[in-house]
């Protein structure tokens, strides 16, 4: 049952957790009214979401400063009487805007402070307006439950009054947890990870650093939704008593023999509770309709270009090899596959890519299931910079558009993801498709809540790897995603680019510190285009093994593609490795 | 006549192998045609023949050059030049000493007319290094191609890089040159070149993509100005790739065996 309204909403099949649940399991409390204040640092269900202080600065594009709230429940809260403050990095001198009105759940509510004389672009309608002229680069900023003035400098929490506090910037001299967050730039805002989601008291793990994309009560709101809550760890068995020493006699003048020592008991440890069923996924616009499979297994191929062309087809040398390598994977068993990106070698001009992109997807054709794409610097305008300017959809990127994208996914956005659920409920699969040379404001929200959704497996396609920032938007994803498989969040990332096969973290024999370096990011870049390294083309495929929920990863190769026509399905021994649905490594590499 | 101190170190005996760790003396049998340059073999002469006294030396390998109608704008810009379409006049993939595909891959493709020979060169390369930009620098340093026009008494040689700069020389012969030869880079070839650059220059890591030089020769600056259709032209091409600044892999074409460009009608 599918539901293709803006957002997709997918029930899965034996949900019985309420909100409660899995607003604990994404660190998401209890709304307002259950649990309204935690410890003594006082952090609520509001929580800032967003800092700005470059508005207004010459060269930048927002013309005010502005601090961003949001409603982490899923219960509207009433601002009135409520404020926000501002001091110096070091001050103790705080600044005062009054707030008013509710903020509904899932909903930002945009403070719009000080203006200054640069800028060029009006804020959204800010909900409420104040005057305060904030550091672009560090500073101390409280939500507070009332409009006294606070006077602290350092030492601020903990606080009852203070409902939510960012100290940003790396001079702010009071902060929640370890630190404050990364100083900021004309160009940056601070943003709270998970699209405001994630709370965990600390303002230097909360945040990173990003594009200044201002949210207010009108934005697209977002859900801190996800599925169940993991069971209850059981708890420790009883530690054992430790056996008695029996002393042996003294003897007389004699030598004292030692008894026996006891040999302590050992206590069994508790079992580890099982985890909770789905809850209600649902996956920011725009996604692709959920798809329910009996397990998951699919297909990655990449950089199927020709060395150079003009506005041809491809030759004939990579033309066999796309075609093999589709050939390959319809013999796999894989119910999709997914391709990291360039499809094309060409330059600029509309229609100069087409015969190409014709070319793939007659290959392509070959293989019955669905195909999913996302694009590479090769579907932009203009190879040479690596990138397209952000929302660009003009020349080569609209003919990958139109000749491949539209036609495998029925939508225009190069940015998207696909959920797939398993037809018993067990477990949940998200596919993130990262544009990194599309990169714009609306993706990076897009990605944020995206990544906020709580899945049982993650994984990301992105062209290029996490090292290749040539890309616009590769390091600000990055900053997103890396975060993400940190909190255990991200599976495995899937990337091309780099024309070679790479295992996670850089790992030999295909490539070197030249390739990814990431612990949960693999390189599929051998599809065709010219070889960097490894010893032929190919792609791989991804199974999610039934019996222990591990998600093995193979590469196959031809045995000897540049001899000709291929069909590349010999198994690489070199490249098989597997990882949990948490993204850590799993030493069992058999495949399902 | 001064030595040139890069192109000499890179002189023709090194370029057929050396640089890949072989020697000319060591010369192993015939490497295939590249893929793309097959058709091309059949233009290849008489062999030398083989004596009991010398290394067998394997027959030419022409790379039939088609020709087009001039002239090319030389800027890089393969949009809509439809005469670097096909697969005639490709050497393909590079081959490194061992005689298999180069790593990274990196081809060569040659087309004539209008007086001019003309180049496109692809190198696939993860991580861009360029720093020299004066004519004649020391640019074997930097990623670079390496060409080499004409056999014995006198090899043209020009080197051009990633960021286009073209260091060329005359070479003769020298006994007492520890290269073997000695080169006059007052010579010029005139070439016209032009870049371009996928990745970013001189950032190790960052997981660049390729380089591409498109560019023109006077085919009179080579020695052959009454060039025509069936004309022959020794012709070898050499690249390293250079990373970390060091050569991490080399291949060619041309070396082994030896290289002709055959001027097509």
């Amino acid at each position: 049952m599918f539901m293709t309204s803006r957002r997709h909403k997918q029930t899965v099949a034996g949900l019985a957790m309420g909100f409660v649940a899995f607003a604990s399991a994404t660190g998401c409390e209890a709304p307002e009214g259950l649990d309204t204040r935690r410890g003594a640092l006082g952090s609520t269900n509001l929580v800032i979401s967003q800092i700005y202080g470059g508005g207004g600065n010459s060269g930048t594009k927002y013309k005010n400063d502005f601090i961003e709230i949001f409603n982490r429940t899923t219960a509207a809260v009433s601002l009135s009487g409520w404020s926000v403050q501002y001091a110096s990095a070091t001050g103790a001198s705080w600044s005062i805007t009054a707030l008013s009105g509710t903020i509904q759940p899932g909903h930002y509510y945009l403070v719009e402070e000080a203006a200054g004389t640069g800028g060029t672009t009006n804020l959204p309608t800010p909900d409420a307006t104040g005057t305060i002229s904030m550091s672009l680069s560090s500073g101390k900023v409280a939500l507070v439950r009332d409009t006294t003035a606070l006077s602290c400098s350092t030492g601020c929490l903990p606080n009852a009054n203070i409902a939510d506090f960012v100290g940003y910037g790396s001079s702010a001299d009071s902060f929640e947890g370890s630190g404050p967050t990364a100083t900021l730039t004309n160009t940056t805002s601070a943003l709270r990870a998970g699209a405001g989601c994630t709370d965990t008291d600390n303002n230097a793990a909360d945040f990173a650093t990003g594009t200044v994309a201002p949210r207010n009560s009108a934005s697209p709101t977002n859900a801190c939704g996800g599925t169940g809550t993991g069971g209850t760890t059981g708890t420790g068995g009883t530690t054992g008593t430790g056996g008695t020493a029996t002393g042996g006699t003294t003897g007389t003048g004699g030598t004292s023999t030692g008894g026996t020592t006891g040999t302590g008991g050992t206590g069994t440890g508790g079992t580890t509770g099982t985890g909770g069923t789905g809850g209600t996924i649902v996956l920011p616009s725009p996604t692709l309709a959920a798809v329910h499979v009996a397990n998951l297994s699919f297909g990655v191929v990449g950089d199927t270009r020709p060395s150079s062309s003009t506005t041809g087809h491809y030759p004939a040398s990579v033309d066999n090899i796309v075609n093999g390598i589709f050939t390959g994977l319809q013999t796999q068993n894989v119910s999709f596959v997914v391709g990291t990106g360039d499809y094309a070698y060409s330059s600029s001009s509309a229609g100069s890519a087409v015969p190409q992109y014709d070319d793939y997807m007659a290959a392509r054709a070959k293989f019955s299931g669905k195909f999913l794409p996302t694009m590479g610097n090769h579907e932009c305008n203009g190879f040479t910079d690596s990138n397209c300017p952000p929302g660009s959809f003009t020349g080569m990127t609209q003919d990958y558009v139109n000749t491949i994208l539209s036609p495998s996914t029925s939508q225009t956005s190069p940015w998207f993801s696909a959920l797939y659920l398993a037809n018993d409920g067990s477990w949940s699969a998200k596919l993130v498709f990262v544009a990194a040379n599309a990169w714009n404001t609306a993706q990076q929200t897009w990605l944020q809540a995206t990544l906020a959704v709580k899945t049982t497996y993650t994984f990301i396609v992105r062209h290029e790897p996490a090292n290749a920032n040539t890309a616009p938007g590769t390091t600000p994803s990055e900053n997103l995603i890396s975060p993400a498989f940190t909190a255990g969040n991200i599976t495995l990332s899937l990337t091309g680019h780099t024309h070679l096969i790479q295992l996670p973290g850089g790992t030999q024999p295909y490539g070197d510190s030249f390739g990814s370096t990431k612990a949960y990011e693999i390189i599929i870049g051998c599809g065709g285009a010219p070889l960097d390294a490894g010893p032929d083309y190919g792609y791989a495929v991804v199974t999610r093994r039934v019996s222990d929920g591990a998600i093995v990863t193979q590469a196959y190769q031809s045995a000897n593609a540049s001899a000709g026509a291929i069909v590349p399905n010999v198994a690489d021994a070199n490249f098989r490795f597997a990882v949990n649905a948490n993204g850590s490594s799993n030493a069992n590499t058999t495949l399902p | 006549m001064r030595s040139l101190d890069g192109l000499a170190l890179l002189g023709l005996g090194v370029l057929l192998g050396g640089a890949c760790g072989r020697t000319p003396s060591a010369r192993a049998a015939p490497v295939a045609p590249a893929p793309g340059a097959s058709a091309s073999a059949a233009l290849a002469p008489s062999a030398v023949a083989p004596t009991a006294n010398r290394p067998v030396i394997a027959d030419p390998v022409a790379l039939e050059v088609p020709r087009v109608a001039g002239p090319v704008v030389i800027d890089a810009e393969l949009e809509g030049k439809k005469i670097w379409e096909g697969d005639t006049g490709t050497t393909g993939n590079f081959k490194d000493s061992a005689g298999q595909g180069m790593v990274p891959y990196t081809e060569a493709k040659a087309r004539w007319g209008d007086g001019k020979l003309y180049l496109m060169l692809y190198a696939g390369d993860l991580d861009l290094q360029g720093k020299v930009r004066a004519h004649d620098g020391p640019v074997e340093r930097d990623d670079a191609f390496h060409l080499e026009f004409g056999r014995g008494d006198e090899v043209r040689v020009i080197s051009v890089s990633v960021l286009g700069t073209v260091a060329d020389a005359l070479c003769r012969p020298s006994p007492t040159d520890p290269t073997g030869r000695s080169c006059d880079r007052s010579w010029e070839s005139h070439a016209r070149v032009a870049v371009d650059r996928d990745g970013t220059l001189n950032k190790i890591g960052d997981n660049d993509e390729e380089w591409v030089i498109e560019m023109a020769v006077p085919l009179a600056a080579l020695g052959f100005a009454d060039a025509h259709a069936g004309t022959r032209i020794p012709f070898s091409i050499h690249r390293c790739e250079i990373g970390h600044g060091s050569s991490r892999g080399c291949g060619g074409w041309g070396g082994e065996p030896l290289g002709e460009l055959a001027l097509a009608p």
